[in-house]
Formats: C-alpha cells, sequence, structure tokens
C-alpha cells in the first residue's frame, strides 16, 4: 500500500478531518458525499467499531467509528460531527468524523511515507503523511480502513 | 409519453424560476433521465470490476411501461412541489395520492421484470436425465409440466443446485434397472416428472418418480447407527418422519451414500439450500411405487411479510412464514406456563414443550428496561415474588413471545413488545456485519428509521438451541394422535365474566381482535366499531343468551367470525387461549339458545357457544333470505328431501346435522364411509343427497363419492363435500370422483345453501 502511495503521481485532493485531536485526510475522489444524518440503528452482536446502520436515500449504509477503528478515543457525536460516506467494494459505508475542516490541495509527489515509529497496526491504515501549511495530514488508506477480516 | 413529461416541466419553469435547473435535468424527456442515473451513481466512485456479468431477459413491454410510469412520477414530482410552493393542502394531498399510486405501479412493474419462467431452469433436465439415464443404463422418461410458472430471478438462481440434486437422485437410486422393473410389473421405461405450479399464493415443484420408493428403514438403521436419533424417538415416529431424517446433517457424507444406498447424498445440503430461499421441502414415498418431493417457494424474495416485534427502543422484523404463533403471558400465569428445566426455561403449550430464548440476552442487550420479559427467570427462581415485581411497576407488562420455527428449530422468542404485520423490502446487510449470525438482513420502515430482520435459524443457534431438542418436537402431536381415538377436539375459550368460561370451535374463529371499550359505538340499536376503513357489528353473549352481563370497560376481546358471507364479533374478556381437548359433551344440564352445552376442562366447566343460533338470535335478517328459499325448495319436492350426513366426528356430526334439520330436512348420519355405502346400497331409493366429510377412518370421503358415482342407481345424485380447508388440488381430485361441490365445514349458511341449490337441480 505504502509502495503504491509512492507510485501515484499527479495532482491530489484531500479532503481533511479531525477524528479527535488527528488530522486526516481522504483522497476526494473516493468520497461520495458528507452529511450530518445522525439517526442510526443499533445492530447487536455487531464489531465494537461498528456504530449502527443507517437510511441513506433507500440504501442501508454502514456506520463506523472511525476514532475506535484506527485506535484512538471513540468518537462523540456532537453538532460539528459529519458522516462521510464512501463506496468502498460497491458497498457504501459511512464514516464518522469529529469535525471537517477543508480540501487541501497537493500532490501526489509530496506525500512522504509514513513515519516509521507509527505502530504497525496502525500504520497499515495510512498511506502516507502530507505536510500542509499548518500541520500534517496523515493519509487514511479507506481500502484498509474497511477491511473487514481485521 | 415523452411530450406530456415535458409539457408538464415547461409549466413548472414558467411558475417558479428558482427550480428551474433540477427540474430541467429531469424532466426533459426519457433520454436524459436515463442519463441523470448513470450520472448519479458513479463520477467518482470507481467500480470495482464486475466479478459476474447479471444479465436479465425483460420483456420490452414492461420496459415501455416502466418508461410511462417513470414519466407519470416526474409529473407528479412536479405538481408535487408546485402545490408546496403555493401552500394548497388539498391539492398537495391529491398529488401525493398520484405519487402514491404511481410509486406503487412501478413497485409492481419493477417486481415482474425479476420473474422469470422455471422453463429456464427445467430446460436443462432432459439433457440432463437422458445422459444419466445412458450412462447407467436404464430408460427414463423426463416429463416437464408448467414451464412458464413464473419466480424471482434469486430463487431461480438459488434453485438450481438443489433441483438438479434431487432430479439426478431419482434418476439414480429412484428409477430401478430396466429388468427390475420388468419383473415388478412395471412397464421397463421409467418416469420422472417435473411440474411447476401455483398454490395458495406459492409456487410448489414436485419431483414425482415411479421408481423404488425410499427405503424408510434402512434410513432409520442409519440415523440409529450413527446415533442421530435414540430408539425410544424411533419407536414413536410416523413414517414420514421416518422418511424426514434424511435431511439430518450426518446422515449424509460421501461414504454414507453407498452405506444407505438409497438417495441420501446431500440431502441436508439441498434442504439447507431451499431453506435459504424461503423454501419447504416434502417428501412422501411409497415402497416399490415411487417418490415425491414437493418444493414449497414464496413467489419472491424481494418482499416479505413480516411481524415487527421491538426490544428496548429498536424495531426487528421476523418474516411472518417463520412465525406460528403469537402469545401473551400474564405476569401472574408465568409460574403455571413456563417450567425450568435445569436452567433453562421451557413454555407449556398446548401439552408440547417450546423453549424459550430471550433476544435481549441473545443479542446482549441491557436489560435495563422494566419488561415483564426479563422477571421472568427471577420468578420461575423465586429471587423475587409477584408482588415485588408489581411494585416495581411491571403490574401490566406481560410476557410478549412469538413462537417461531424454521428447519429443525421451534422456539419461543421473548419480546418486549408485538406489533403488527407489514410487507418489507429486504435489503442486504453490509459486509462488516457477516459474524452476525441473528440477522437476515434490513428494512427501511415507513418512518425513514432502519429495522434489522431477524434470521430465526441464526438466532436459535445463537441461543445454543441444539438440534435434539428440537427434534424431540414430532413426538408430541404423535402422542396426540394415538389417543385421538375419542372425540378431539380444538376449542378457542374465552371468559364472558371472570367465572364464566366459554368456548367455540377454534375452526369457526376467523381472528382474533383486541380492542378497548371505549371504540365499541352504539349506531341504530347496535354496537358497531370501526375496522379496517369499515364497520364491524359486535354483540355480547348476554345479548342473546342467558348468561351474566359481560362488563364492558378496559380492554376487550373481539372473536370475529365469518358467517353467511358476513363478519361478526363477540365481545369478550381475556384471558383467552386456544386449546387441543378431548372433550365430553355435555348437552344437557346447561343446555339453552345458544349455548348448545358444556364440558368439563381442566378444573372448569366451559360453555360450548353455538355461534350459528346466537347469530341468528343477533341477525336475523342475515338468515331471512334463505328462509325464503327453503320453502321454495320444500315445495319443489316430493315429500320431505331425505339427506345422508356422513362424517367421523361426533361434535361436527350433530352440529351438522342439528342445522340441516332445522332447515326442514330429514337427515340420516353415517360415522364412515363404508356405514354409509351399506345404508345407500341396502335402501337406494331412500336418500337424495349425500353430505359428506373427506378424511375419515375405513373409507374416505373420495372412495364413497367414486363408489357413489361408479354405481348406476346413483348417478345423478348429488354429492357435497365438507372439509376444513379446501385446497386446489382436493377439488380437482373431488371433481374428478365426482363429488358436485365443496363446502367448509361450519359454514351453515353457505352448505345450506349449495343443498338446497343441487335438491333443486336433481329434482329437475
Amino acid at each position: 500500500m505504502k509502495q503504491q502511495a509512492k507510485e501515484k503521481t499527479g495532482a491530489l485532493q484531500l479532503s481533511c478531518f479531525y477524528v479527535g485531536s488527528a488530522l486526516c485526510g481522504i483522497d476526494i475522489n473516493l468520497i461520495q458525499e458528507m452529511n450530518r444524518q445522525m439517526e442510526m440503528t443499533k445492530v447487536p452482536q455487531a464489531p465494537p467499531y461498528v456504530l449502527g446502520i443507517m437510511n441513506l436515500r433507500g440504501r442501508i449504509v454502514t456506520i463506523i467509528d472511525l476514532g475506535r477503528k484506527l485506535g484512538l478515543a471513540p468518537s462523540k457525536t456532537t453538532e460539528s460531527s459529519r458522516i462521510i460516506i464512501v463506496n468502498s467494494r460497491d458497498e457504501n459505508i459511512g464514516l464518522l468524523v469529529d469535525h471537517i475542516t477543508d480540501v487541501v490541495t497537493s500532490k501526489w509527489e509530496y506525500v512522504e511515507p509514513n513515519p516509521s515509529n507509527i505502530n504497525a497496526v496502525k500504520g497499515r491504515y495510512f498511506q502516507g503523511a502530507l505536510a500542509s501549511s499548518k500541520d500534517l495530514i496523515a493519509l487514511l488508506d479507506i481500502g484498509e480502513v474497511l477491511h473487514d477480516d481485521w | 409519453m415523452s411530450i406530456s413529461t415535458h409539457a408538464g416541466g415547461e409549466d413548472f419553469v414558467h411558475q417558479d424560476t428558482k427550480s428551474v435547473s433540477i427540474n430541467n435535468q429531469s424532466s426533459d424527456g426519457n433520454s436524459q433521465y436515463v442519463v441523470c442515473a448513470g450520472e448519479n451513481g458513479d463520477p467518482k466512485v470507481p467500480k470495482p470490476n464486475m466479478s459476474q456479468p447479471d444479465f436479465l431477459r425483460v420483456n420490452v413491454s414492461l420496459l415501455e411501461d416502466l418508461m410511462n410510469l417513470a414519466g407519470e412520477l416526474v409529473l407528479s414530482r412536479n405538481q408535487l412541489m408546485q402545490t408546496i410552493s403555493s401552500g394548497a393542502i388539498h391539492q398537495i394531498e391529491v398529488a401525493g395520492q398520484r405519487i402514491d399510486l404511481v410509486t406503487s405501479e412501478i413497485q409492481e412493474t419493477i417486481m415482474l421484470t425479476r420473474m422469470q419462467p422455471v422453463g429456464n431452469i427445467f430446460n436443462k433436465f432432459p439433457r440432463v436425465v437422458r445422459d444419466l439415464a445412458r450412462n447407467l443404463g436404464k430408460e427414463i422418461d423426463l416429463r416437464l409440466e408448467g414451464n412458464d410458472v413464473e419466480l424471482d430471478k434469486t430463487i431461480i438462481e438459488g434453485l438450481g443446485d438443489p433441483l438438479t440434486h434431487l432430479v439426478r437422485n431419482s434418476a439414480d437410486h429412484g428409477i430401478e434397472m430396466p429388468d427390475v422393473r420388468a419383473a415388478t410389473g412395471k412397464p421397463a421405461m421409467g418416469t420422472i416428472v417435473l411440474k411447476a405450479y401455483h398454490e395458495a399464493g406459492q409456487v410448489i415443484i414436485e419431483i414425482v418418480d415411479d421408481g423404488g420408493g425410499l427405503d424408510t428403514e434402512k434410513i432409520v438403521a442409519t440415523a440409529l447407527g450413527r446415533g442421530l436419533v435414540s430408539p425410544d424417538q424411533v419407536k414413536s415416529m410416523s413414517d414420514k418422519e421416518k422418511t424426514n431424517l434424511i435431511f439430518l446433517p450426518g446422515l449424509s457424507t460421501a461414504e454414507q451414500v453407498t452405506d444407505v444406498s438409497k438417495r441420501g447424498g446431500g440431502m441436508d445440503v439441498v434442504k439447507s439450500n431451499l431453506d435459504q430461499l424461503g423454501g419447504q421441502v416434502d417428501i412422501k414415498t411409497e415402497r416399490g411405487k415411487g417418490t415425491t418431493i414437493r418444493i414449497k417457494l414464496p413467489l419472491t424474495l424481494a418482499i416479505i411479510p413480516s411481524l415487527l416485534v421491538s426490544v428496548g427502543q429498536e424495531r426487528y422484523a421476523i418474516p411472518q412464514v417463520n412465525v406460528d404463533e403469537l402469545l401473551r403471558i400474564p405476569v401472574d400465569q408465568i409460574t403455571e406456563r413456563v417450567e425450568l428445566v435445569g436452567d433453562a426455561e421451557v413454555l407449556l403449550l398446548r401439552g408440547e414443550l417450546i423453549p424459550l430464548l430471550y433476544f435481549s440476552h441473545m443479542l446482549g442487550l441491557d436489560a435495563t428496561s422494566c419488561e415483564a420479559s426479563h422477571m421472568v427467570r427471577e420468578i420461575l427462581c423465586g429471587d423475587k415474588s409477584l408482588e415485588e415485581i408489581q411494585k416495581d411497576g411491571c403490574a401490566s407488562a406481560d410476557v410478549n413471545l412469538v413462537v417461531v420455527s424454521a428447519g429443525q428449530f421451534r422456539y419461543g422468542l421473548v419480546v418486549d413488545q408485538l406489533h403488527d404485520s407489514v410487507e418489507i423490502v429486504v435489503k442486504p446487510l453490509g459486509r462488516h456485519f457477516k459474524d452476525c449470525q441473528g440477522y437476515a438482513g434490513a428494512t427501511i420502515m415507513g418512518d425513514g428509521h432502519v429495522a434489522l430482520i431477524l434470521d430465526v435459524v441464526g438466532l436459535g443457534r445463537l441461543g445454543g438451541l441444539s438440534l435434539n431438542i428440537a427434534r424431540e418436537k414430532p413426538q408430541v402431536p404423535k402422542e396426540a394422535e394415538a389417543t385421538s381415538s375419542q372425540e378431539n377436539l380444538s376449542l378457542f375459550v374465552f371468559h364472558n365474566t371472570p367465572q364464566e368460561y366459554c368456548a367455540v370451535p377454534l375452526d369457526l374463529v376467523a381472528r382474533v381482535e383486541l380492542i378497548d371499550s371505549g371504540e365499541i359505538e352504539e349506531v341504530g340499536g347496535r354496537r358497531v366499531i370501526k375496522y379496517r376503513g369499515g364497520t364491524l357489528p359486535v354483540f355480547s353473549l348476554d345479548q342473546a343468551t342467558n348468561v351474566n352481563l359481560l362488563d364492558i370497560s378496559g380492554e376487550l376481546i373481539v372473536i370475529v367470525f365469518l358467517m353467511a358471507g358476513h363478519e361478526i364479533g363477540l365481545l369478550a374478556k381475556s384471558p383467552v387461549d386456544a386449546i387441543e381437548a378431548q372433550v365430553a359433551m355435555d348437552g344437557f344440564t346447561l343446555k339453552q339458545p345458544g349455548i348448545s352445552g358444556s364440558a368439563v376442562i381442566g378444573d372448569n366447566t366451559i360453555l360450548i357457544v353455538d355461534i350459528y343460533e346466537l347469530i341468528q338470535t343477533v341477525q336475523p335478517e342475515w338468515f331471512a333470505v334463505r328462509g325464503s328459499i327453503e320453502i321454495a325448495g320444500d315445495a319443489g319436492e316430493v315429500g320431505v328431501p331425505h339427506l345422508l350426513l356422513v362424517e367421523d366426528s361426533d361434535f361436527f356430526r350433530n352440529q351438522v346435522k342439528k342445522f340441516i334439520e332445522d332447515d326442514g330436512y330429514t337427515v340420516d348420519v353415517a360415522e364412515d364411509g363404508l356405514v354409509a355405502w351399506n345404508m345407500l346400497d341396502s335402501d337406494p331409493d331412500m336418500y337424495d343427497l349425500v353430505v359428506t366429510d373427506i378424511a375419515m377412518p375405513n373409507m374416505d370421503g373420495f372412495e364413497l363419492s367414486k363408489c357413489i358415482r361408479q354405481d348406476k342407481r346413483f348417478t345423478f345424485m348429488p354429492i357435497i363435500a365438507l372439509t376444513s380447508l379446501v385446497g386446489d388440488e382436493d377439488v380437482a381430485r373431488g371433481k374428478a370422483v365426482g363429488i358436485d361441490d365443496y363446502q367448509i365445514k361450519l359454514d351453515k349458511e353457505r352448505l345450506l345453501h349449495s343443498i338446497y341449490e343441487w335438491l333443486k337441480r336433481y329434482a329437475s
């Protein structure tokens, strides 16, 4: 995966958001939409990082607590919370994030590999890091994050 | 179509410029419509490679219909938005209705596009069977029937494998070698019939062969050998249950196929495949004659009727096919109805033991809600007394449970509340839930919320139900059967006043409703309730017969009967119960108009209500019309018509005899077909018409009818058959042996009318 990030070139637009205190970004092309609909149905027995399911215009969407999935603190639903709907393997999945910042335009070439001191398990979820004007943005690998085998 | 759509769109544009962009995009003719849909779907989302392209043949006229409907929908949408901005409530309602109409039509049409003829899978079988026959050196004729019966695409796809398995089994193990067949006097050419047809809203697929049949003894021996059943269990099994052992997992692994030498290879897989499709399999076999495998399938999987229940804050849907019955056990009856076996709770239901599973415990939900469901164990263990529970504020909470069954499982699922039955659209759950056993999918409710659909088998497994427990079930009805030589009646028991127990035969009850006494209205001297958009007349026992006055307050039960084509409700008090009991009817002590007698069941004397007399008293005009017909019937006949009634149950015989006699006919009775035939044979000119039950010992209704028809003396004698259930298949079979008419056993008005009509025809 990290290799892949390196190989990619050209323009990159990242949609950035906070999960707890961590600033993360997703390639904007992977995002279908963002919304703030917070009504969801809990699914007993589901993995702990799954918050529930939601009705998105007639489709059933699984909502995932990104904070918990990444091994950070569970997200709290607040005024600024948003759900980012991404499409992964033919299925819509919603990611609950704490708040959304802005879109950063950069280039794939500027993406640095993961710092070597990042935990191996968590490292799997990141494609690399991008230094922006004020902060370091961790580039999420959606394919890995939404992998269901872990 | 597209022109009108456009026109509607233009109209709108002029009136409200703000919405132009939205409006133009989709209302500008059909072609654009399609493009839009494509754009919405996938621009930013790279579609993962489709592993197998899926195609579906759809009739062009269906597509045309859909295009029209889509146009119609756009038009209605425009209308709606226009009216919303103008704020005219009435017009919004009109537009809403129109959208409602169009949506349901679109839904139906879309569903039709998914329907595929079973011929698609049937047609590959001639080749399969031909090849097999050649390899095995057998002669087999495969006949296909009902190729054009349509089923949902997903069902058709799922049906391929199990059907192939079953047909191969029939050809391989069912049909014997030509010389064996010749030796037993059968034609050398074996026949396999594969047919599909509709019955009662379901599709039936049958695989019929005229081969050697299943060797049930061998199946039993293998099952015993493998410890799948105990010898005791086998002793109490009927032949049918023995045959069904073939579906047990473990009876059929590769080496056993040679072991059993008969069918059995992977039948459990066939069954579980069909279970997934919501289908049921049934095997009928006769040694030396052949085997019939019958598969019942729903028409579609996409929309299923379901029962809604709620646990905690969430609602859940249970597919209606799995629901056997709903029970509400009052808190104070828990100790009587629920027993602790070891540490497992078991419900006693009409002599059957049903394991109880707690939905909330199984799924690890908090047991914080103050529902009695959670208190059952505490009560049973004596941890908490009834008073304490009542003090906690649970006095009104009863234990609600749903008795569900699927495959080998049958258990009671304890939930917090029971709701309505609704039709739901099944949506798949995402891949993150693949480890959750208890769900079959999710659905979106009318209010936009999502509800989970429960998988009854998965929940059973989750609850740790072993197949052994579940399998003890078939023995119980068997015991009941054994003792049924005495009169065995299904009764619906209710209360008039708390001390007065009353009962009606369960077959007569159309359904039961729970109402509040406030819903009863007095209109024109009659009591009615509003019900499903109509009015339902209701009455209480005290109106027509001499019993204590019913206390009309609080919650009431309405027992709905279908009489002379009308519905009428009898008011009663809970608790109600359906029991199966051997009844010795006492027709003297408590006999009075409206009460046909009494019986002692358990410790209580129960009044058996004569519902005909009651309704005749309460609604005499319902019966007036037929009264005049009857007089005409008598006038047309020379003397009083003489009827022969054949019926094996004492209870029904007396009931039916009584009301036929009341109508001015002379009635003789016979308790089975053989007795009846002897009576007819000894005095051929005596009877004008025969009314016969179907299921009887010694000689059943079909046999009797056949005898009557084959005798020249009775060629024109009308035969009316009585059954408790009329299925198309029975009617067809009845017609074939010469039965003139079918009537439901206790629909008095219809039966009398039918008797009258046939007598008139017979006389002329």
